[in-house]
């Protein structure tokens, strides 16, 4: 069988915007389903401050494969070895959170590649091939070229090393962990910040010279979401199921609550 | 959304063998794939004899469906309501065991279609149609022509009433239970008596004459299969994991002692 296509990868190449779907809560087999429906691109399972197990990470990733939604994960950021199990497991890209150096970059992007680009361990039946893969050396360059490696930047010194991290081969998106870096910078939540805007800058101009694309993650209003695509940002993440929820939910309660009917409220 | 197509029903439709892969100790998403990977059009999930949890049962029919695996399950004879929590979250055929009677089958046939044609209630997300169903009424027409219903003979009094079974209007497929049918018959086992091959060519005429699909279960050598397959039965099940596993294992355990051997000798 053929290895089953990285449509984000694939979106990114091509200069195209490629929309995230968060998953916290769910653990059923619909969700890539649901993400595709809601016309995402990929789904980010959040493993960082989810308390998914690998198992269950696995599974929605095996699901999301037949249904063309790009299964992606991001682990803790110690947590290479919990990578490259979900890499053998159907995922078809990791996160890694806190990536301050180059140095670190390269660690990730030997660990995620099999040789001669990297260090990936052969193991386990390759999910990304429905089960039936060609000879190891043709699956292992063509899985090399199919996953995409996205390291986080959420740190002033992230920032600072953001040209020498873009340069690492390997690294495919930089994706600035917004939350996380004004916490750094000591302006917590202020996503439309001069500081955060110059940070937006300098690492979308590390990307457009190094040919990586840029992400945008943490930064949910139109204002500041606008700006930054505007500014480049293309590998983005538009919430999560707790956030589709809490919004949804809201907006039914504010409905029935809002109707002049309402008695007690 | 487009309904998924049930790819089991269409083969049939068109004259072909509809393949299975039957399920009783794999809980894994993956299932499907290697359903798929071995050249199978449907999974056979034996609810009857297996110990599936509903919630189990329809996370791999929801991973089925961007497959083009058809997902299809057994119930237990009495398990109707069971049957149509499995066909709202998924599952694109049921099957019901130890049916004897038209009556019987005519309450079945009734239980999982829609209004007009029966009183199947609606409700929940449409799986089937990836969570963006049309309107009600196209939705519901669709669905009543796209799932699969098969209803087991497996008593002599099934027998007696293939032909008013066959002609029930929305039963798709007569599944012979060749085990159970033996054994009320006194001859459990015996595939090749006479008193069997009599049986299934009383239950392929009543398929034939009304228009309806043949399935020969239970059996698994080549003289029992051949004969099946020359008295039209088209529905069926290759074997299980259970099977494959066993056969496979037994296979592979060989082979390395006779290897041994050989090297040792």
């Amino acid at each position: 069988m053929p290895l089953v296509s990285n449509t984000t990868k694939r979106r990114l190449g091509s200069g195209q915007m490629a929309l995230g779907f968060g998953v916290h809560h769910l653990r059923t087999i619909a969700t890539p389903v649901l993400a595709a429906a809601t016309g995402h691109d990929w789904m980010f399972i959040d493993t960082e401050h989810g308390a998914f197990s690998v198992q269950e990470t696995t599974q929605l990733c095996i699901a999301a494969l037949p249904t063309g939604v790009t299964p992606i994960v991001r682990v803790c950021a110690g947590a290479i070895d919990e990578a490259t199990r979900a890499l053998d497991n159907g995922a078809l890209g990791i996160v890694v959170p806190h990536v301050d150096t180059a140095a670190q970059a390269k660690r990730i992007a030997d660990a995620f590649h099999y040789p001669p680009q990297g260090h990936r361990s052969w193991g386990g039946p390759p999910a990304v091939y429905g089960y039936k893969p060609p000879s190891t050396a043709e699956a292992q360059a063509a899985i090399n070229a199919e996953i995409l490696t996205i390291v986080m930047l959420e740190s002033p010194e992230a920032i600072a090393n953001a040209d020498a991290i873009a340069a690492v081969a390997g690294v495919d998106v930089l994706f600035i962990g917004t939350s996380d870096l004004t916490a750094e910078l000591g302006i917590s939540g202020q996503m439309g910040h001069p500081k955060v805007i110059a940070a937006y800058q300098a690492v979308g101009e590390a990307c457009a010279k190094h040919g990586k694309t840029l992400g945008m993650g943490g930064v949910y209003d139109e204002e500041n979401a606008s700006r930054y695509v505007g500014m480049g940002a293309r590998f983005i993440l538009t919430g999560s199921d707790h956030s589709y929820i809490m919004a949804g939910a809201d907006n039914r309660t504010a409905f029935f609550n809002g109707l002049p009917a309402a008695p007690g409220r | 959304m487009a309904i998924y197509h049930n790819a089991a029903k269409r083969a049939l439709a068109d004259g072909g063998l509809a393949l299975g892969f039957g399920l009783h100790h794999l809980r894994s998403n993956a299932a499907p794939m290697l359903a798929k990977a071995g050249g199978h059009d449907h999974i056979f999930i034996d609810m009857e004899h297996g110990a599936f949890t509903m919630q189990e049962a329809t996370q791999l029919c929801i991973a089925a469906l961007p497959h083009g695996i058809a997902p299809i399950v057994r119930v237990c004879a009495g398990a109707l309501d069971e049957a149509t929590r499995l066909l709202d979250n998924g599952a694109l055929g049921i099957v019901v065991p130890h049916v004897d009677t038209a009556a019987r089958a005519q309450e079945v046939a009734d239980a999982f279609h829609y209004p007009p044609q029966g009183t199947r209630s609606w409700g929940g997300p449409p799986a089937v149609f990836g969570y963006i169903a049309p309107h009600v009424a196209e939705a519901q027409a669709a669905i009543n022509a796209e799932i699969l219903t098969l209803v087991m003979i497996e008593s002599p009094e099934g027998v007696a009433n293939a032909d008013a079974i066959a002609a029930v209007k929305g039963v798709d497929v007569l599944l012979v239970g060749s085990f159970d049918l033996t054994s009320s018959m006194g001859i459990a086992g015996q595939f090749k008596h006479p008193r069997t091959i009599e049986a299934w060519q009383t239950i392929a005429n009543a398929a034939r004459r009304h228009g309806k699909v043949l399935g020969i279960g239970g059996i698994s050598d080549d003289e029992d299969c051949a004969r099946a397959i020359g008295m039209g039965s088209r529905f069926i099940t290759t074997g299980n994991d259970h099977s494959f596993m066993v056969n496979g294992s037994i296979a592979a355990a060989k082979r390395t002692r006779e290897q041994v051997a050989s090297v040792t000798k």
